[in-house]
């Protein structure tokens, strides 16, 4: 089985809708294929991200997202999904990348007067700061939930 | 493909929210020994233990803007708003030349509005129709359409029947208890005595003493609401060292004044900090537009520190062009820009080496220390509150943010080691007034104060205690 079929059998299954004898010829090959195993752990590793981005951040997935020139992401997104998950895979990794930070600026980053930051010496692991969006209708503020302390 | 960064005005918008933003409450004597505190606009001179030394708050329709102590911290710079409710009190204190002005506007009211219907339709945002009319005189212009109201409504109403939204509005806002408003700068002994520097209808902003003490810097508006003038006053006499700026300035200790401005007059996201050296005591000032230390990308509020070293310290976002488009905001450094005495080998502009995310994007509030080796950061959508080490970059949350809290309150600091903010106790719900110090170590100093008088030093959103 060539990899891309392989990815597209796992995106199948996920999204259920890989019937369940496919599904059961899926695993007996998985089984009998270990080199394929380490792929496919990636491949549903990736889709778990995707998904929680669906969870986290629901107002990504607009259908103006959807619709991006995915040139881009093919060249971020490690694997090649099929055309109407690379959409979906491309938001994912823009999710991330917007909870740390930016891609332009890191790949911009002036050198030679910058010192590595020392962690924040808080009571909390996460950002206290408002996180600001851009939307159609302006800028959202999500406004952090602290940690409860022990 | 690579997409143009798309440069949102509307983020300048978002978060330029009037009245919703960290402000000044409590201002430090040079030596820390008191603290010049605003309680529901009154004035009140406090010792480091919370307790009143003294009154100086004038109550009643004074509110006290903002507050500058003179090095010999024997007196101190107040600005303050004086409300009048009808014309005939205001005639009597404002300015003789400016209320000649406003009874010339007034006749002219009836057909401003006819013309800003007619172009601008109905709309409920009053002060927004009047910046509209890009008025070289915002608030004389304001102070016309009271004024006209108050004499003969009906030659304005005739011409409201097609904008019933803007009616509303302005019934409502006659109806408010003041509605002239002077802006008074005065120097005023702690033991009371006052003496008024200037007096202005149209809005002064926030007067900084020179660093000897001679001369005050203050903004003057004389149009567009974003900019103002610089002035400087030096023992009554008035010259304006720059025009065309942004309500942030501060002296250096050389005497030349930092502030930043936009690019070409037009406000937008990219601004410069600049230099103006000024002759204090040249009767006339020679205009320039002064040496740009550097261009910078503000979306948010633009503030500028200037530190004892020389160097001044100021924010921006980082970017390059052309960028990405993005859907979250690019991260908000601090940067120090070095003078030409100084300059290192990379660059006269040095980041303060803080982290990706460690600073809020919204960057406009943040207050160095006098011996400028630290700085306070707080932002206005949350209470959060940081100390950045300047030379290190490190970054110390004194204050972890509170759900549904908001922050409302500059920072300021007592000496090199103390700073004092605003935080909410969350047990009590009362809005405790913090001594912190750089060993971690904190003490409140308002526990004997009424709960109200720090109530609005952090806003408790809706939902919220």
């Amino acid at each position: 089985m060539n990899p891309r079929s392989l990815e597209a059998l796992l995106l199948d299954r996920s999204f259920g809708e890989l019937s369940p004898e496919a599904s059961e010829l899926l695993d007996a090959y998985l089984a009998l294929h270990p080199e394929a195993q380490t792929d496919a752990a990636k491949i549903e590793e990736t889709i778990a991200i995707t998904e929680a981005a669906v969870t986290i951040r629901p107002e990504l997935f607009s259908e103006a997202q959807l619709s991006k020139g995915l040139d881009d992401s093919e060249k971020i997104v490690p694997f090649s999904f099929p055309v109407w998950m690379r959409a979906a895979a491309a938001v994912a990794i823009l999710s991330l990348v917007g909870a740390f930070g930016y891609i332009a600026g890191s790949q911009s980053a002036p050198s030679g007067e910058m010192k590595s930051s020392t962690p924040l010496a808080s009571t909390t692991t996460q950002s206290p700061w408002a996180q600001y969006r851009i939307t159609d209708s302006g800028i959202e503020a999500s406004i952090p939930t602290p940690t409860p302390e022990p | 493909m690579k997409l143009t960064y798309h440069i949102l005005l509307i983020l300048i918008g978002a978060f330029l929210v009037t009245g919703c933003v960290p402000s000044e409450r409590f201002w430090w004597s040079p030596d820390g020994s008191k603290a010049a505190v605003v309680i529901d606009g009154d004035l009140r001179i406090v010792d480091v233990a919370g307790r009143t030394i003294v009154e100086l708050g004038k109550g009643g329709d004074t509110t006290t803007e903002s507050v500058n102590w003179t090095p010999d911290a024997d007196s101190l710079v107040v600005h303050s708003l004086v409300g009048f409710a009808s014309w005939e009190d205001a005639k009597a204190i404002f300015p003789e030349g400016e209320s000649r002005r406003i009874e010339e506007l007034s006749s002219t009211i009836p057909a401003i509005v006819e013309t800003a219907v007619s172009l601008y339709g109905d709309t409920d945002n009053l002060d927004g129709m009047l910046d509209r009319l890009d008025s070289r005189e915002p608030d004389l212009l304001r102070c016309a359409l009271f004024l006209r109201w108050e004499r003969d409504p009906k030659s304005i109403e005739k011409h409201l029947e097609g904008a019933p939204e803007l009616r509303e509005k302005l019934v409502a806002t006659v109806s408010e208890e003041n509605l002239y408003f002077l802006n008074r700068i005065e120097r005023i002994e702690l033991s009371g005595q006052r003496e008024t520097i200037v007096e202005s209808v149209s809005l002064l902003t926030t007067p900084v003493s020179s660093p000897n003490g001679q001369s005050l810097a203050y903004g003057r508006r004389t149009g567009d609401d974003a900019f103002v003038d610089l002035i400087i006053n030096s023992d009554g006499q008035e010259i304006t060292a720059a025009k065309h700026i942004y309500s942030a300035y501060t002296w250096t200790s050389n005497r030349s004044l930092i502030a930043i401005a936009p690019v070409h007059k037009n406000d937008g996201l990219l601004k410069q900090v600049r230099e103006y050296h000024v002759d204090e005591t040249a009767k006339e000032a020679r205009l320039n537009s002064g040496a740009v230390l550097a261009n910078v990308l503000i979306p948010f509020l633009p503030r500028v520190n200037a530190l004892p070293d020389g160097s001044v310290l100021f924010a921006s976002q980082e970017a390059s062009f052309p960028a990405q488009q993005l859907s979250t905001i690019p991260d908000s450094y601090l940067y120090r820009y070095m003078p030409d005495n100084r300059l290192t080998e990379d660059s006269t502009v040095l980041r303060v080496p803080t982290g990706q995310g460690e600073l809020p994007a919204n960057l406009g509030y943040f207050s160095a220390s006098p011996d400028g080796k630290r700085v306070a950061v707080v932002e206005s959508d949350t209470d959060a509150m940081a100390v950045v080490e300047i030379e290190t970059g490190n970054v110390v949350i004194i204050s972890e943010p509170h759900p549904h809290a908001k922050c409302r309150t500059l920072p300021a600091w007592r000496n090199d080691n103390e700073l004092t903010f605003a935080r909410l106790d969350e047990k009590s719900g009362k809005v405790e007034w913090v001594l912190w110090n750089t060993k971690g170590e904190t003490r409140i100093l308002n526990q004997d104060w009424p709960h109200e008088w720090t109530a609005d030093w952090i806003e408790i959103k809706k939902g919220g205690k």
